[in-house]
């Protein structure tokens, strides 16, 4: 039977398909107006590019920050109990999880069982997130993808004074002025990042095997600092790090599928929360 | 006795040229990423209109975080000393001075007599500055300066709750395809502005007695009537443009240092 679930964060919409609780397709569609466009499409691509039709998928369900708006879902769930039900099918000696996305840095620990522990979320700042790396790119007048190969050969990294999406923006203007190396800056913005996630997760108290989601995982200078903080990281395999969270509510989906008199979803609430 | 104040900031430098400590004109003009060059344009261009020349300066102190650098400075006085003369010396009954800048957000209180008494001022944030307020005003869709006349219209409030404004963008993106009225989104900015610039001077003693806004944040009514507001009190009106107080406060300075005969050009 298959399945699908859509994460409808800040800055993308990612959808996966599951048969069972195989991985089978995913879609990830960066937007910057329109979420329930992009969800649609999201789920538009996947179904394309596998094949297959609405009418297959038994379930569908929505989750993130904006699971609300996700066009034609079966129903929704926290993105909390989406991340903890990937987490246990993906590995579960992972008890440490850094979710860096676009617009916020959650660090979340979990228990064997997949119960969520303890958070750590910052929401009021956007220091040293994806929205950082992304914007220094723009200002940079590169793509992040250029950006990032050519700064994987910086051997200077600038330290760059600013945390302040708004101030280090100025300050990078500063800098190109006076001559410094686009890929030296960068280099120095990513190695910012990496040690704030690295100070996050020091603070964590870490649990079993640590992992690292969200759209920051995939940038290649993030992980290479974050190697050189001394951070050890489990492999996700061949899954997206950007699409965990999707593929924990394609799984819940099937989970309710298969126990249909009992739709209702278990709220493994965190007990402590904590902003950092 | 002519004497000159530059104020180099981060999104505007401004002049004020004064005569026996009279007001004779004043220049505004963006800042570039050349800073020098910009700091000089912005002394060309009023010297120029009156009819001067470096060579009838007597001294010109500057101020703004670009002041090190200016090559025609006698000499540099920090931007919050500055604010402080120079708010003092258009109201003198003025006791707190809040500034809304290009980047930075300072309050402080001044004594009876115009000296600096305490301050505070951002350090790793831009809340509460006019970077901030045009990051959320093109978010929007609009110009900063409409942000003011815009408010007026708003009729139904609406609360933006997060303090970065990079979040505040994302918000306020979500809020238009809500369908929300635009009206009410930019008296929800002009509120959130005037709540942060609060929120940094929280810890001074007595800010609510007569207060001022300078810098440029304070061209926006909106921002101005949110103040007075949350404060319960009528903002002190400065006689001149809001935004030269600073460069204002520097000429000042050059009139003390020629009274007291150090006006000579520093070395280097």
């Amino acid at each position: 039977m298959i399945y699908a679930g859509c994460d409808l964060g800040l800055v993308a919409a990612k959808t996966v398909i599951i048969k069972d609780t195989e991985l089978l397709d995913l879609a990830i569609v960066p937007y910057t107006c329109f979420p329930r466009e992009a969800a649609a499409q999201a789920l538009e691509a996947v179904l394309f590019s596998s094949g297959i039709s609405r009418q297959d998928i038994g379930r569908y369900l929505a989750t993130g920050a904006g699971a609300e708006a996700v066009p034609n879902a079966d129903g929704t769930v926290p993105d909390t109990v989406s991340l903890c039900r990937a987490i246990r099918e993906i590995d579960p000696e992972i008890g440490t999880v850094l979710d860096v996305g676009g617009a916020t840095f959650n660090a979340y620990t979990i228990d064997h069982g997949g119960i969520m522990l303890e958070t750590a979320i910052t929401d009021m700042c956007t220091a040293g997130n994806g929205i950082l790396l992304e914007t220094m790119a723009a200002t940079l007048e590169m793509s992040l993808e250029e950006i990032i190969e050519a700064s994987l050969n910086s051997t200077n990294p600038l330290p760059i004074t600013h945390q302040c999406v708004v101030f280090a923006q100025s300050e990078v203007v500063s800098l190109l002025n006076i001559g410094h190396d686009r890929q030296d800056i960068f280099a120095g913005i990513a190695y910012y990042v990496a040690n704030r996630i690295a100070s996050v997760a020091g603070r964590t108290a870490p649990l079993g095997r640590m992992v690292m989601i969200g759209g920051v995982a995939k940038n290649a200078l993030v992980m290479r600092y974050l190697g050189q903080c001394g951070l050890k990281l489990t492999n996700l395999g061949n899954l997206d790090p950007q699409a965990v969270v999707a593929y924990g509510a394609a799984l819940l989906a099937a989970d309710q599928a298969n126990s249909p008199g009992n739709t209702r979803i278990q709220s493994h609430r965190p007990q402590g929360k904590g902003k950092t | 006795m002519i004497v000159a104040g530059c104020d180099i900031g981060a999104s505007t430098c401004k002049s004020v040229i004064l005569q026996d400590s009279a007001i004779i004109g004043y220049e505004i003009a963006r800042s570039r990423a050349a800073t020098v060059q910009a700091g000089i344009a912005v002394m060309d261009t009023l010297l120029q209109r009156l009819g001067l020349s470096y060579i009838d300066l007597d001294c010109c102190v500057s101020t703004g975080y670009g002041r090190r650098i200016l090559p025609f400075a006698h000499d540099d006085v920090s931007e919050i000393s500055c604010h402080g003369r120079g708010a003092w010396f258009l109201v003198p009954s003025i006791r707190t001075v809040l500034d809304g800048g290009g980047q930075d957000c300072k309050a402080l209180r001044v004594g009876e007599n115009g000296t600096l008494v305490d301050f505070r001022m951002n350090s790793k944030c831009a809340a509460g500055t006019g970077r901030s307020l045009e990051v959320m005003a093109k978010s929007l869709g609009v110009d900063v300066s409409e942000l003011g006349p815009l408010s007026q219209k708003s009729t139904t409030r609406i609360a933006l709750q997060k303090p970065c404004c990079v979040l505040t963008e994302i918000e306020i993106r979500h809020l238009v395809l809500q369908g929300k009225n635009t009206a009410d989104i930019a008296a929800a900015i002009n509120d959130l502005m005037a709540r942060q610039i609060l929120h940094l001077a929280r810890d001074l003693d007595e800010i609510e007695e007569r207060v001022g806004l300078t810098g440029g944040i304070a061209k926006n009514a909106g921002v101005v009537h949110c103040l007075e507001r949350l404060l319960g009190t009528t903002l002190v009106r400065f006689p001149e443009d809001p935004q030269i107080v600073g460069a204002l406060g520097a000429a000042l300075f050059a009139a003390d240092m020629v009274r007291q005969g150090t006006n000579q050009l520093r070395p280097g």
